[in-house]
């Protein structure tokens, strides 16, 4: 390593982002076995910053290290300007985050937790055609600059789903549950408890009328209506002037019962890391304090571009988040169902992620949703389409947020995730082919 | 010829049933703008390979970046299999196809890797200047322009060896005005199989989206309700591709009889207008493929044909299980994943009906414009179009924003009352996502279409 930076121009920084993976995995999907798969991959990321501009070039082929510098220095005169500095040496608190249960896993060991998930569901209804799998990896970090920086830390990931496909005529219902942790300790029954009870719950269609209703998001539903608001509180879209919350920052924006924090350094949780992928140390880091915007999620460019302290957030393309907490309330789910006389509880959407993030409109097709009636849940509704704006529903609309939150994976080998509870907002616009009578 | 006979070695004696390698070789480049000026630039070297074996009608599939542990890896997949072979249900297997010897490129308008980084850099430039210079209420400009060089080894134990040369080339330009709290994007698609040439001469629609961006700020929210709707060729492109295109793979309906009693080839699914296909050519499109990632010869698959389902996109396996045809339709994002069944160009055969004749007869419908993505789910789909014009007695009148459709495919494809006599193609920086394998290029020609009774997300 010290030799690829012993190479650089004057003047020049570099650093190198190297991260293994050794994946195994196990897949069940028709309610059959269908395979394993296992892969190791290597990838080695080199970042240059040579006379106020930065590249980036990153390969897989082994032993490419120089031909990577060479990349590197052809494209930096057209890279973005910086004005940061790569850090120096400095150290970090450990964080727990490898289980040698995990490790030891081995594939037939594999093959018989997913076989047990599925055979669960099966049993509940034969027609679900089933999907089940469990993913483990060994991941290996290291990040190293030419300023002295020099890191590195291990990660095991054991992620465990569930979920199944029922087809009546032309009415087809999907609905899946995942785990991701540290250790192979998945609550094993409480997924297949979670699943089950959904399609229990979606086993009548009932007709839902448009118009606007009190509506409960589920935690994987909340994760959509964050979105807007982890976009506008990135500090990329202030640093280029698409956040219209710039002016908002320390203002009461949303409801008081609204405090949202990303954390990077809670143990054994997969999103964890010790530091960033800039060798920054992660933190916890509130971002919206009982509704007043405090802070943002920034990187070693924007938090320079900005005038602010780097918190953490860098990643490859800007800054993102670690794990988001938005924080539950005092209602359990029950009681927020049992209030309404009629409503709906949204599990599943389609399309919630596209459009605008920054003007805070998030609609989405409701996959899964269930219409509540006299507090009671009713069956399960098609045909309807939700519409909220997250900026004046989460100031004026929310009626309540559950006691109970829900870990949610992010994308894929621990990266990023969210902890929420269910959300409860009034008024809101469902359109439907049923016309309100 | 040297990397044929390794491959053949490392082939030879598996003691499986049928084992395939793929090594790839892959030049990414990544520009990307975001606010006032260039933000990230990236060039990349992906380098790998991956191996897949057929035991006793059971996969193992292993992948690897360094050619050293190519003999490992074809052990641990056909180990992989050996062990999974006495716990399959329905055993796997693979159709016919012939055997093919091939090295074969497109012909390139204007390969990539010809065109100078400085030359590349100066367009993008050129055209992020044009969109922040063309009004104060742009704040921003969103560009982000992939490339894609790729050379790719395929060989199997059934003796066929290809090497490929492929290029990718896709770029979104997008506009955002700002005022106050209210933010609009609006922005043109660009992407080819075969050059940098499709990146030229984009200033006249770059300028019409601004204008547009600029316009809607003003636009009201559409009213959520259930309309006629006509869509543009890219709005028609996003929704045969999500609503019809993904249930047509065969992946999801083989080892599944009620799907397969949905999907029964023969059923009237649309009006006798109705044409849908997917095929391999077309290559000034992103979806253009001569051979599939399990090395079968790619061909037009139709799927709809004058309103009746006639066909399913396959892979060999699919194909076998359902006594059907190989279509070309195993592809796999890169080395790191095994082959699933994707689709390429899925395509709208064109109608007879101008633009006005559609207009005709509707009172109060939305025309929808340029795609945002889209989803889908069993029977149901979603998109996120770039905006909408009202349309009143016959007429299209103002302009609405945030328009969101959403549906049931087989109602939709029955209400398709109308199809456009002008198709297009659709470009773009995105790419499909299945199986978490994204994105995977595809495109397609689509002609517009109305359809009726379509559900419009949208304001109170």
């Amino acid at each position: 390593m010290a030799g690829l930076f012993d190479n650089l121009p004057r003047g020049a920084q570099a650093e190198l982002f190297v991260r293994r993976v050794r994946k195994a995995s196990v897949r069940f999907a028709n309610s059959q076995f269908e395979g394993t798969q296992e892969s190791v991959h290597e990838v080695h990321t080199l970042r240059l910053i040579r006379d106020g501009r930065m590249s980036i070039a990153s390969t897989t082929k082994p032993g490419s290290d120089e031909e990577l510098l060479a990349v590197a220095l052809e494209t930096v005169k057209y890279g973005n300007p910086v004005r940061h500095d790569m850090p120096g040496p400095r150290t970090f608190p450990e964080i727990a985050l490898v289980s040698q249960d995990t490790r030891g896993t081995d594939l037939r060991t594999m093959i018989d937790v997913s076989d047990d998930l599925a055979s669960a569901l099966l049993a509940h209804d034969r027609r679900i055609r089933v999907m089940s799998g469990v993913e483990r990896e060994e991941i290996e970090v290291s990040l190293s600059n030419s300023n002295g920086f020099a890191g590195s830390y291990g990660k095991t990931v054991w992620d465990a789903g569930l979920g199944g496909q029922l087809i009546q005529g032309d009415d087809m219902l999907f609905h899946g549950e995942s785990q991701a942790r540290v250790d192979p300790g998945v609550d094993y029954g409480m997924l297949k408890r979670e699943v089950i009870e959904i399609f229990e719950q979606a086993k009548n269609v009932v007709s839902f009328p448009a118009g606007t209703y009190p509506v409960i998001f589920a935690p994987s539903q909340v994760s959509f209506l964050m979105w807007p608001l982890l976009a506008c509180l990135n500090g990329k879209a202030f640093a280029r002037g698409i956040s219209p919350l710039k002016e908002q920052m320390g203002r009461q924006l949303l409801d008081q019962r609204v405090t949202i924090v990303d954390d990077g350094t809670l143990p054994w949780t997969v999103s964890s890391a010790p530091f960033d992928r800039e060798g920054v140390a992660t933190r916890r880091n509130v971002l919206v304090d009982a509704g007043v915007p405090r802070n943002l999620l920034l990187d070693l460019q924007t938090a320079q571009e900005l005038g602010m302290e780097p918190t953490g957030n860098g990643t490859a393309g800007g800054p993102a988040v670690h794990r988001v907490l938005l924080a539950p309330g005092d209602a359990p789910l029950t009681g927020l169902i049992a209030g309404i006389d009629r409503g709906l509880i949204i599990h599943g959407s389609m399309g919630a992620w596209a459009g605008n993030p920054y003007g805070g409109n998030v609609s989405g097709t409701i996959s899964l949703g269930l219409s509540i009636e006299g507090g009671k849940i009713a069956g399960r509704v098609k045909n309807c389409m939700f519409s909220v704006n997250v900026f004046r529903h989460l100031r004026e609309r929310l009626l309540a947020l559950s006691a109970e939150t829900k870990e949610m994976s992010g994308g894929g080998s621990g990266q990023g995730g969210a902890t929420l509870p269910y959300v409860l907002l009034g008024d809101v616009v469902i359109s439907s082919d049923v016309k309100q009578g | 010829m040297a990397m044929k006979q390794l491959l053949r070695r490392h082939l030879a004696g598996t003691g499986v049933d049928y084992c395939e390698i793929r090594l790839e070789e892959s030049y990414p480049l990544t520009v990307v703008y975001q606010g006032r000026g260039l933000d990230r630039i990236s060039q990349d070297v992906l380098y790998g390979g991956a191996v897949r074996a057929l035991f006793r009608g059971a996969w193992g599939f292993a992948s690897f970046n360094s050619l050293d542990d190519l003999p490992a890896m074809v052990a641990s997949a056909c180990e992989q299999a050996r062990q999974a072979g006495g716990r399959v249900q329905r055993a796997s297997r693979l159709a016919e196809v012939p055997v093919v010897e091939d090295e074969w490129a497109p012909q390139f308008s204007l390969h990539p890797r010809r065109v100078a980084l400085d030359d590349k850099i100066k367009l993008l430039d050129h055209y992020n200047q044009l969109i922040l210079g063309y009004d104060p209420a742009i704040t921003a400009a969103q560009i982000t322009y992939r490339e894609r060089s790729t050379t790719l080894h395929f060989a199997n134990t059934d003796g066929t060896y290809i090497r490929q040369d492929k290029v990718d080339i896709g770029a979104n330009l997008n506009a955002t005005a700002r005022r106050g709290m209210t933010t609009v994007g609006k922005g043109v698609g660009l992407g080819s199989s075969l050059g940098f040439d499709c990146m030229y001469d984009a200033d006249e629609k770059l300028r019409e989206a601004c204008g547009l961006a600029v316009k809607l700020l003003d636009a009201p929210q559409v009213r959520a309700g259930v309309y006629p709707v006509i869509c543009d060729p890219e709005v028609t492109g996003l929704f045969v591709h999500e609503a019809f295109g993904h249930l047509s793979e065969a992946d999801n309906t083989y080892k599944n009889p009620a799907l397969q009693e949905v999907m029964t080839l023969g059923r009237r699914l649309g009006r006798d207008i109705l044409t849908i296909y997917d095929t391999g050519e077309y290559p000034e499109y992103r979806g253009y493929l001569k051979y599939d990632d399990e090395g079968v010869e790619t061909r037009r698959a139709d799927l709809i044909r004058d309103g009746i389902l006639v066909g399913r996109l396959h892979s060999r396996e699919t194909a076998a299980l359902m006594v059907e045809q190989p279509t070309g339709n195993a592809r796999a994002l890169d080395y790191t994943h095994p082959p699933i069944v994707r689709m390429r160009n899925t395509s709208i055969a064109a109608g007879n009906y101008t633009f006005d004749e559609m207009l005709k007869g509707i009172e109060l419908g939305v025309y929808v414009a340029g795609s945002g993505g889209g989803q889908t789910g069993g029977e149901m789909f979603t998109f996120q179009v770039g905006h909408g014009v009202m349309i009143r007695d016959g007429r299209l009148a103002e302009l609405v924003k945030d328009v969101k459709l959403m549906g049931n495919v087989f109602t939709t494809l029955a209400n398709i009352d109308m199809i456009g006599d002008k198709p297009e193609g659709r470009g773009g920086a995105g790419g499909c996502g299945k199986g978490g394998q994204s994105p995977l290029p595809t495109g397609g020609l689509c002609p517009p279409v109305r359809i009726q009774n379509v559900i419009v997300g949208g304001a109170k």
